[in-house]
């Protein structure tokens, strides 16, 4: 499911382990920036929806993160 | 015509038009070389041409206000303004119904707040219907800055970029020089991917103290679309940044960007871009009183919403008469933000150097009520009409020093972002 933060587009993929509970992967979505990695959380949840917002937080807070370096001028 | 102690806005000009870069130059604050000085008078020369006042004010910070009928402003220069929606009715929330608010009683600061106001020279504090009230922007302020790319920026030490067009009040922003020592930006809030027409909340009011080596701090919505070099945004909200008002206290403030920042945007009407239609409200003007630890909160109530071609701003509630005035889209020039948003975005910001300064209350989001900053009610207009909660994802990329929670509380907090923190090395 494809999300947009500050014009960035992320990839964000949902796996139910073998616990029965879900992980999350995020990736950018344009081929330009697929290189570039986004944090995403280790932790498994207990439904998909959890897993999916805890990554897509932390694939904000990367993007944040990157933001800040580059400047808002 | 100008009260006592007040400059008129002609001998205004003629001080800036008779000024010289060799009168202020060795004053500790000012920063401007000669280049740019003379870039920052004609910009000034160019607001206030043909512009006339009915009378002017100060406010508590020092700050000029000239009231000039609204056709003379730097956007319109002799048209009309618009006219100003209701905003659309909100839909009865769906989904689950949220947490009890409990005792909570913040007092809302209103739009109307500085009328039947004097000043410390017995000036009405608003100005009469048909004239708005234009924060008088001098060479003082300008050249606290070293450049006008400096003084039209969110913060005034970004990456520099090498000169491109001339400076002039259309916020085209030109000569730059090399931060001393590079400023970057902070980040607590919460925002959510969804196309949009605008939104609202309720932002607490604080004060956070701004210390050396330290920018800015605010609380604010932001409205974005677009991507990469083309990203834009609306924003709105208050902000304490001594830098460029001159005051340790919380100011109201506007700011736009067509280009992420890069060529275009600016502060409130610093440049040819918002439209005012209100005559009480004062943008970049000081808000009062500020939130107490334990105690009195205080709240202003923004909107922003785009109609027939301008993304309309309001104080207070969804009827026409809070409207305080309006982008328009032309600004954007075809670009996302010219037919709608695409992200909602609420919450803290700060600037500094060597160290952050405090956001919100300076307390982390985990203390809640009356101890940490918050934005409430907010809500969104979506593309297809009416008004509804947002659902937001908060975003803490330094935990160290901000913080940000999101809870969907009931009636009348609704959606809800408690924000903030002490700030420090983060």
């Amino acid at each position: 499911m494809a999300e947009v933060y500050k014009g960035v587009e992320i990839n964000i993929s949902t796996t139910r382990n073998a616990q029965n509970r879900w992980t999350a992967r995020t990736e950018y979505a344009s081929p330009g920036q697929k290189n570039s990695s986004l944090e995403a959380p280790e932790a498994a949840y207990d439904t998909e929806d959890e897993a999916h917002n805890a990554a897509l937080q932390a694939a904000i807070e990367s993007i944040d993160r990157m933001r800040a370096a580059t400047g808002k001028r | 015509m100008a009260g006592k102690s007040i400059s008129s806005l002609e001998d205004f000009k003629k001080s800036v038009e008779s000024a010289g870069h060799k009168n202020l130059a060795g004053k500790a604050e000012v920063k401007a070389n000669e280049s740019a000085f003379s870039e920052m008078k004609a910009h000034i020369g160019g607001l206030y041409k043909g512009v006339t006042e009915v009378h002017s004010f100060e406010d508590e910070n020092g700050s000029i206000f000239d009231c000039i009928p609204v056709n003379q402003q730097p956007s319109l220069k002799g048209a009309s303004p618009a006219q100003a929606p209701d905003l659309p009715a909100m839909h009865k929330p769906s989904g689950p119904a949220g947490e009890a608010v409990g005792d909570r009683h913040p007092h809302e600061i209103a739009i109307t707040f500085k009328e039947g106001k004097k000043d410390k020279h017995g000036n009405a504090m608003t100005c009469p219907a048909g004239h708005i009230p234009m924060r008088r922007i001098t060479l003082e302020e300008m050249t606290r800055f070293e450049s006008m790319r400096q003084f039209f920026q969110k913060s005034p030490h970004g990456e520099g970029r090498p000169p491109k067009t001339k400076g002039n009040p259309t916020a085209v922003l030109s000569e730059t020089s090399a931060p001393a020592v590079a400023a970057t930006h902070r980040w607590a809030h919460a925002y959510q991917n969804v196309n949009n027409l605008g939104g609202h909340s309720y932002l607490n009011v604080w004060d956070p103290a701004i210390g050396a080596n330290q920018i800015f701090s605010l609380s604010q919505h932001w409205y974005v679309g677009g991507s990469g070099a083309g990203l834009q945004t609306a924003e709105c909200g208050w902000q304490v940044y001594p830098g460029k008002y001159n005051t340790k206290l919380p100011v109201f403030f506007i700011y736009w960007t067509a280009d992420d920042y890069n060529k275009t945007g600016c502060y409130n009407l610093d440049c040819s871009a918002f439209v005012q239609t209100n005559h009480s409200v004062t943008i970049g003007g000081t808000l009062s009183p500020s939130s107490v630890y334990g105690g009195a909160q205080y709240e202003i109530q923004l909107s922003y919403y785009l109609y027939q071609g301008n993304w309309w701003l309001y104080w207070g509630g969804g009827a026409a008469s809070n409207a305080i005035g309006y982008y328009p889209t032309s600004l954007y020039k075809g670009g996302a933000m010219a037919s709608h948003a695409s992200e909602i975005d609420y919450g803290g910001e700060t600037v500094g150097t060597t160290s952050f300064p405090p956001m919100g209350s300076g307390h982390f989001a985990s203390e809640g009520w009356t101890k940490a900053c918050y934005q409430r009610d907010i809500t969104y207009f979506p593309t297809g009409g009416g008004q509804v909660n947002a659902s937001l994802t908060p975003s803490v990329a330094w935990p160290k020093c901000y913080t940000a929670t999101v809870t969907l509380y009931a009636t009348p907090w609704f959606e809800t972002e408690f924000f903030g923190g002490p700030g420090g090395s983060c």
